[in-house]
């Protein structure tokens, strides 16, 4: 009896232990896109798409990975660094209102959560774009804007290329942020894996 | 005594007057440009120049630069560094699991340890 409880307290010890998962890492980077620092942005194709007036992004379709997600507005946290939606909602994709809004000349950046630790989150898959893949935002005042991936970049977290990410643009851009690499001592990711798309043409 | 020695009498009065009204105004004339002394009239046009162009100047030309810069920047607030948007499934369950394991194994341990000193009583007695 006694030995046979010491045994399934080692079983249950040996198939408890959680294995370290395994590095995120971007599947397919775009025609410059590759992991690491350093490499010079690529350039956004200089084609003439028309700004639309502000207006807040409510819903992100991503329809190659099965995203389909509600879009809130967020700011910065008190140390500077971006909010992000909450971890009790990880099925929701942040807009950082500082910056324009998808449609508008400049960055949008969006955000969403790889994972939580209740399970895989909004953004989960979003390694796994291409470049090509399409992105709908649907915008408060009703209508949609389109983008398609161009590239994706992966930095670690204490190298984020922040004039990559938030400097000025020729035209409407899109940025979307989550997290990559592997798991840290504080419990957050090392990296953050960037997909920057450029505007589709109205009606494509 | 004719006309013209009456003129030039006047004439010559005149300007012995008018020299010793310049030679009385002289001096004054003179410290009023060098002296330490002219406070009331020069003072206060030339020192009230000098500092109130300087500082309204300086302060008012540059600040238009940082105010223009963030006006147009397309995003009004950079954030610092990157994005915390994961934090690692499954944290839960692994530890239900080394929790529950631990506690078998406790117990275990401790049944073993009852049976050994019951065995070693039986074997005394």
């Amino acid at each position: 009896m006694a030995a046979g409880l010491l045994i399934a307290g080692g079983a249950t010890l040996v198939a408890g232990r959680s294995p370290d998962p395994a590095p995120v890492r971007i599947a397919a980077a775009g025609p410059a896109g590759q992991v690491g620092t350093g490499a010079p942005p690529s350039t956004a194709p200089t084609g003439t798409v028309a700004q639309l007036p502000l207006s807040p992004p409510v819903r992100l379709l991503i329809p190659r990975i099965g995203v389909d997600a509600p879009v809130q507005g967020v700011g910065l946290n008190p140390d500077g660094t971006v909010e992000v939606p909450p971890l009790e909602r990880p099925e929701e994709v942040g807009w950082y209102r500082e910056g324009p809004a998808p449609g508008q000349v400049g960055p949008a950046v969006l955000l969403g959560h790889y994972d939580t630790r209740k399970g895989p989150a909004v953004f989960n898959r979003l390694p796994g774009l291409r470049p090509g893949d399409r992105i709908d935002i649907r915008r408060e005042d009703g209508g949609t804007v389109s983008y398609q991936v161009r590239e994706l970049r992966q930095f670690a977290k204490n190298a984020f290329p922040t004039e990559l990410v938030y400097g000025d643009t020729a035209g409407p851009q899109l940025r979307l942020i989550t997290c990559g690499g592997t798991l840290a001592g504080n419990g957050h990711y090392t990296d953050n894996i960037i997909v920057l798309a450029d505007p589709l043409p109205p009606g494509r | 005594m004719s006309a013209t020695t009456s003129v030039r009498r006047t004439v010559r009065f005149a300007l012995v007057s008018a020299g010793a009204a310049a030679a009385f105004a002289l001096p004054g004339a003179v410290a009023f440009a060098d002296g330490p002394a002219p406070v009331p009239a020069s003072p206060s046009a030339r020192p009230t120049a000098v500092p109130s162009v300087a500082p309204s100047a300086s302060p008012t030309r540059p600040a238009p630069a940082p105010t223009e810069a963030a006006g147009s920047a397309q995003v009004r607030t950079v954030p610092k560094g990157g994005a915390q948007t994961g934090e690692a499934e499954a944290g839960g369950s692994s530890t239900v699991a080394v929790l529950l394991g631990t506690g078998l194994a406790v117990a275990g341990a401790a049944g073993a340890g009852l049976l050994v000193v019951r065995r070693r009583a039986g074997a005394r007695s």
